[in-house]
């Protein structure tokens, strides 16, 4: 009997300690990782529209498949335009990008959140120094299509030229919310 | 069912899991010499990955996120898989024998593959339904199928050359991989775009 | 004197990755810039150390049977703790690092210290194992990483070489190149190294948890071996 009883003891008893133990360095660095998670998203939402103070989270019904968060961007309550968060999927995986559109519809700029393209192909589209994200700059949801696809990297180009069509697409969305609301 | 497609060709083809991921690699260069118990072994994997799976998706769900507890994944998950495995073989043993035989020998090497815990960490991280974990899952096992099967034919072409010294064993095999899960790299993209 | 050796061996003479072979798939998968492979080096050394030491000092309280569990319990614990504190300070290690950073539980190395060392010698000695053993698998993560970055990306540290960055090998960082550079390496190990090649083919025998596992069918890989 003994020899049954012991390890399950000792068994119960490490699981018991660990799992304390890990209780209590959650307890230290949960606030710290929310609190990282919500700066780093902050500045991303701040870099992409930059004119914006004040952001305000939408709740919209029926947003795109790949659009994940929309955000109200204002400045002394004066409205300065949307940052809308949406992904899609490239080479390796998903891209996830944040983009800034104006009130007039043309896109402030865009970022890249996270990608896991190949490095030296589908960087060159993605990556945030590559120069791809300027060329967006200024364009509206006619003239989007017209930026060349980047070559050597077409899968990821055409999969981050989709996301900004999501991007659009959620504007438009936006747009018409906010007019049966006003 | 076009997402279900994608999922599953995305994880034979373009995620495999040994060639692109490298996941489950010890099995892949150990067992892959023979080509009886490469496959034997990678059935085994394909039906622990579903076991593992279809305990684990749950636990996630409605276990441990109602109740704030995400930081334990790690430390349920590898304790649901290790006695997950004992208890198939006991019943396998028990109940049918004829196929302890073939699987049972690879069952308790699966407790420590990171494919498989792997696979059902991997399902929570990208959000999956249980019915898209589960066509996960299947994929990943037969992408591990396809990769141990074909290396080992790889293999044994490649036992009766005459290699360098220094080679002998494991560099070549690794190098053998290598040009293995270079093949791999050209159905990336191709998949999403069938459909599209 | 003792301790000294005790020490190096893990760098040099029982490499757990260039000589042993053990903890290929975090060897081959964060190699890929000179960053991810000290961030995983590291975090597997933090793991490492702590998991020798405390089972080390439990090792007259565990019992036999259940030893296995136990020692995985406790692994996992400390690498759940691991990526806690890298989520938090380093958050982006633990994005670039994803998935192999839980995955270190599954890690051999740090099973088959506890199992072949840690259950059978005192708390410092296994400390030191653990530190050596740590080493030695940071300074293997450590080379792979440098040759596969500088040649396939044309850079080290992230900060661009002069003529490399525009003659890129970009093969060496995907896939394909994990696999290339880490069997170039152990065949110069083999080559240049004071060891002799291991005897034992890559199998079941190599593996630290044949032991702990059904002996058969590592029975089943020495048939297979003596067939061959």
């Amino acid at each position: 009997m003994k020899d049954i009883i012991k390890p399950i003891i000792v068994l119960a008893s490490i699981c018991l300690v660990v799992t304390a133990m890990l209780a209590y360095v959650n307890y230290l660095t949960d606030p710290v990782i929310i609190r990282a998670e919500e700066e780093a998203a902050a500045e991303a939402r701040c870099e992409v529209l930059s004119k914006a103070k004040d952001f305000e989270k939408l709740d919209i019904d029926g947003l795109p498949d790949g659009v994940t968060e929309v955000y109200k961007g204002s400045a002394d309550n004066k409205l300065c335009g949307y940052v809308i968060l949406m992904q899609s999927k490239g080479y390796g995986g998903l891209i996830k990008l944040i983009c800034g559109i104006a009130p007039d519809g043309r896109i402030e700029s865009v970022k890249t959140l996270s990608h896991s393209e190949t490095s030296g192909l589908g960087t060159k589209a993605v990556d945030n120094g590559s120069g791809y994200r300027e060329k967006f700059a200024g364009k509206t949801a006619q003239s989007y299509n017209d930026v060349d696809t980047v070559t050597g990297a077409t899968i990821s180009s055409t999969a981050y030229k989709k996301a900004i069509g999501l991007a659009f697409e959620a504007f438009g969305m936006i747009k018409e919310a906010e007019h049966e609301n006003a | 069912m076009t997402k279900l497609i994608i999922i599953l060709l995305s994880a034979v083809f373009i995620n495999n899991y040994v060639l692109v991921k490298f996941l489950g690699i010890c099995p892949f260069l150990g067992v892959s010499k023979k080509l009886n118990s490469a496959f034997g072994m990678s059935v085994a994997v394909i039906f622990v990955m579903l076991i593992a799976t279809a305990v684990t998706w749950p636990i996630q769900m409605f276990l441990l996120e109602p109740n704030d507890m995400e930081y334990l994944q790690t430390i349920v998950f590898i304790l649901v898989i290790a006695a997950l495995v004992q208890l198939v073989e006991i019943i396998l043993k028990k109940f049918i024998p004829s196929l302890h035989k073939s699987l049972g020998v690879y069952l308790p090497l699966i407790t420590t593959n990171c494919a498989v815990l792997g696979v059902t960490i991997l399902n929570i991280d990208e959000g999956y339904t249980f019915v898209e974990a589960m066509v996960n899952s299947l994929g990943s096992g037969l992408g591990f199928v396809l990769a141990m099967v074909m290396f080992s034919g790889v293999r044994s072409t490649m036992e009766g050359s005459d290699i360098p010294k220094s080679f002998r064993g494991l560099p070549i095999t690794l190098i053998a991989a290598a040009i293995t899960s270079l093949s791999f790299l050209g159905f990336g993209g191709v998949i999403e775009n069938l459909f599209s | 004197m003792k301790t000294l050796n005790n020490f190096k061996k893990g760098i040099i003479k029982e490499n757990p990755v260039l000589v042993l072979v053990l903890g290929t798939c975090p060897t081959l998968a964060t190699s890929t810039s000179v960053m991810n492979a000290l961030g995983m080096g590291v975090a597997a050394t933090a793991v490492l150390l702590f998991s020798n030491m405390m089972i080390s000092a439990l090792r007259k309280v565990i019992p036999d049977r259940v030893r296995i569990p136990c020692y995985i319990v406790l692994i996992a614990g400390l690498v759940t703790a691991v990526q806690m504190i890298v989520k938090a300070y380093i958050p982006d290690l633990n994005r670039s690092l994803g998935i192999y950073l839980p995955l270190i539980v599954v890690n051999c190395i740090i099973l088959g210290r506890a199992e072949m060392y840690a259950s059978k010698n005192k708390v410092f000695d296994a400390a030191v194992d653990g530190l050596g053993m740590g080493v030695g698998f940071t300074l293997a993560l450590f080379i792979m990483a440098a040759i596969r970055e500088v040649f396939g990306n044309g850079t080290f540290f992230d900060m661009p070489i002069p003529v490399l960055c525009d003659n890129k090998i970009t093969l060496l960082t995907m896939a394909p190149g994990g696999f290339l550079v880490f069997g170039l390496l152990i065949a110069a190990v083999n080559k240049f190294g004071t060891h002799k090649p291991q005897k034992k083919d890559f199998g079941c025998s190599g593996c630290p948890q044949a032991d702990i596992c059904h002996k058969k069918s590592c029975e089943d890989d020495k048939e297979a071996a003596v067939n061959d």
